[in-house]
């Protein structure tokens, strides 16, 4: 039997097809009561990953649970979890209503809840309807409802915004948030960081099959809001100073200082102490979506640098090492090197852990 | 269990694919069977019995079943293919526990949708034949029921073997080719390759014959028992041959002899199925 905890726990998950490798080590967890963001680019295993902890997907290595327990151990699963994996999975000649009944069936509910559920999804209008001649929008939503039948605890979606419009997404921004507001939990993929923003708690973010960022959303977003660019008359002064205050910095080739997690006026006030001119300044604001490309991709830098400052004492990107929720998810840093990382050695298999190489 | 069967007739029933595969097993069942009676009928066999009234109606009805089958194991095939194919069979699976529950579910409502094709069948041939021959083509009840039945057994393991072989194969194309490729071209081309050879006994054994064994074993000798009376020893070996090609069945193969190889067939294929859709991943 399930515990009933509504918590999701991803360890060691791995899937390769083929020579493909496209899950690598993932861990992560999830947790009830909030609403998590499932994020990557396009390929990055985030369609694997959730059909992994949903059983369709036999993983490699590694296991994923739902209540404690592997997908295949839960009795009558669809009251546990629910879950909205494509907008593709009706017979085309079946009306909303004899879809969901078919369903219902199968979970030995009655009748009267496929149009239960239709309501809550705002499909009642159509449930005699034939689902072939559904838009893309009400497929969405008939999954959705398709999902909610067995009233599960966990909800897991995958892009499920796509073909929705303005309307619909806002709508599903509001469904998800108000049943994670229940102590349910919700699991919902996306390329998009942006058009999660403002539904997710918690985020996910895959790139490559790897976890390169998995916590807080607000703690991402405070710890990655602003760098400082700035030039000064003599930089090894204010470096000792930066570094006696608890903070870093590393030169850029054009002989600027890049200072991270900081803003302007407390460079100005801390070269005022350290005795040295500023020459230059300037703020830059990182937005969660330049954050999001700058973690899946390990390509935006500011301008590359190629020598670190002495002594370089961590990465400067790194925020103060936020431990995500169970187990040892990687922290920022961690993603921030294994991404970099990856990217020169795209092919080494001891990434996942950030270590030697 | 019980909701999972329920959830399969309901996914029968509320899609075409059932009555659409059953007209044709209809109207092939009543054609046979009028064909089949009217042949008996003709001048020629007329001259030769010395007028004597056949019981065509059990050797037709042994037609028509050898005949419809392959609409049973489409629509077995078909029943698993189609949810690969629409991809409901992700809900499916992701509403049951463990995946060969499903398989299970639908082996049992499949059973009886099977059933009632074999009815059809039962129930148009004999039509047919009473259009063509009039009530004394039947012989007595017991044979028209033991043929029957044998006529059910029959569509209903060709639809547990069609079960197994969609699970195989998930893709619909696929498993219509191989079942009318094996069916209509195979099989027959390796039954004549096959006589020729030391081991040309192995025909019995294939899929289709012994498929077609269980009712053709049944109503041949039945029928030449009634048609000979008494002289039933003497009657020669290649009457029975000459019958059995057009009826199924083979001289000397008892009918059970047929039904335990052909139920041999449908455990594998849905032993098959079920092992590969415990293994396999959705995507």
């Amino acid at each position: 039997m399930h515990d009933g905890s509504g918590r999701i726990l991803v360890q060691g998950l791995h899937k390769s097809f083929g020579p493909i490798e496209a899950v690598h080590n993932l861990n992560f967890s999830v947790e009830p009561g909030s609403v998590t963001g499932f994020l990557g680019p396009n390929g990055s295993g985030k369609t694997t990953t959730l059909r992994m902890i949903l059983g369709l997907i036999r993983p490699t290595s590694g296991t994923a649970y739902v209540n404690g327990q592997p997908f295949s151990r839960l009795p009558n699963p669809a009251t546990v979890v629910g879950a909205v994996l494509d907008s593709q999975g009706f017979h085309s000649g079946q009306t909303a209503r004899t879809h969901l009944r078919c369903y219902v069936a199968a979970l030995n509910l009655p009748d009267q809840q496929a149009d239960r559920v239709l309501e809550l999804v705002g499909l009642s209008s159509a449930a005699t309807r034939k689902t072939g001649g559904f838009s893309l929008g009400m497929r969405q939503r008939l999954a959705l409802a398709t999902a909610l039948l067995g009233d599960p605890g966990i909800l897991i979606l995958d892009e499920p915004a796509n073909g929705l419009d303005p309307e619909g997404i806002a709508w599903l921004r509001g469904f998800l948030k108000s049943f994670a507001s229940t102590g349910r939990t919700v699991l919902v993929s996306s390329h998009l960081l942006r058009e999660m923003e403002h539904t997710v708690d918690n985020v996910v973010i895959v790139s490559r099959g790897r976890c390169v960022y998995n916590g807080d959303l607000e703690q991402l977003r405070a710890g990655q809001h602003s760098r400082v660019f700035t030039r000064v008359s003599d930089p090894a002064a204010l470096v000792t100073l930066l570094n006696q205050e608890g903070m870093t910095a590393e030169y850029l080739p054009d002989g600027r200082l890049v200072i991270p997690g900081t803003d302007s006026g407390r460079v100005a006030d801390l070269a005022l102490r350290a005795g040295v001119a500023v020459q230059e300044m300037q703020d830059e604001n990182l937005d969660l979506e330049q954050i999001f490309f700058q973690l899946t991709s390990g390509q935006y830098t500011g301008a590359a640098p190629t020598g670190p400052a002495h002594p370089p004492t961590a990465d400067p990107w790194a925020p103060s090492g936020h431990p995500g929720p169970g187990g040892h998810p990687p922290g920022l840093g961690q993603g921030y090197q294994r991404t970099s990382e990856q990217y020169r050695y795209g092919q080494d298999d001891n990434g996942g852990h950030g270590g030697n190489v | 269990m019980n909701g999972l069967v329920k959830a399969e007739f309901r996914k029968i029933f509320t899609t075409h694919l059932w009555w659409a595969l059953l007209l044709p097993v209809a109207v092939l069942s009543f054609l046979a069977g009028w064909g089949g009676a009217a042949l008996g009928q003709t001048d020629f066999v007329l001259e030769i019995t010395e007028g004597q009234n056949l019981p065509t109606g059990l050797l037709t009805m042994s037609l028509s079943t050898n005949n419809v089958t392959v609409f049973a194991v489409l629509l077995g095939a078909l029943a698993v293919t189609g949810e690969y194919r629409q991809k409901t069979v992700t809900t499916t699976f992701l509403t049951a526990n463990p995946r060969g529950a499903v398989l299970g579910a639908k082996l049992i409502a499949y059973t009886n949708v099977a059933l009632l094709y074999g009815l059809v069948n039962a129930l148009c041939s004999s039509l047919g034949g009473l259009v063509g021959l009039g009530a004394d083509g039947f012989g007595e009840l017991p044979q028209w029921l033991m043929v029957g039945g044998a006529g059910l057994l029959s569509m209903v393991l060709w639809t547990l073997v069609g079960i197994g072989l969609g699970a195989l194969v998930t893709n619909s194309v696929a498993a219509v080719l191989i079942i009318l490729g094996y069916l209509l071209v195979f099989e027959g081309m390796a039954s004549s390759a096959l006589t020729q050879t030391p081991v040309s006994w192995l025909t019995d054994y294939l899929p289709g014959e012994a498929a077609s064994g269980i009712v053709g074993n049944v109503s041949v000798p039945m029928f030449i028992s009634d048609v000979a009376g008494a002289r039933e020893p003497f009657v020669s070996k290649t009457a029975f041959e000459l019958l059995h090609s057009a009826f199924g069945g083979s001289y000397g193969f008892p009918w059970w002899g047929s039904l335990l190889v052909f139920v041999g067939y449908a455990a594998v294929f849905v032993a098959g199925g079920w092992l590969a859709t415990a293994k396999r991943d959705i995507l």
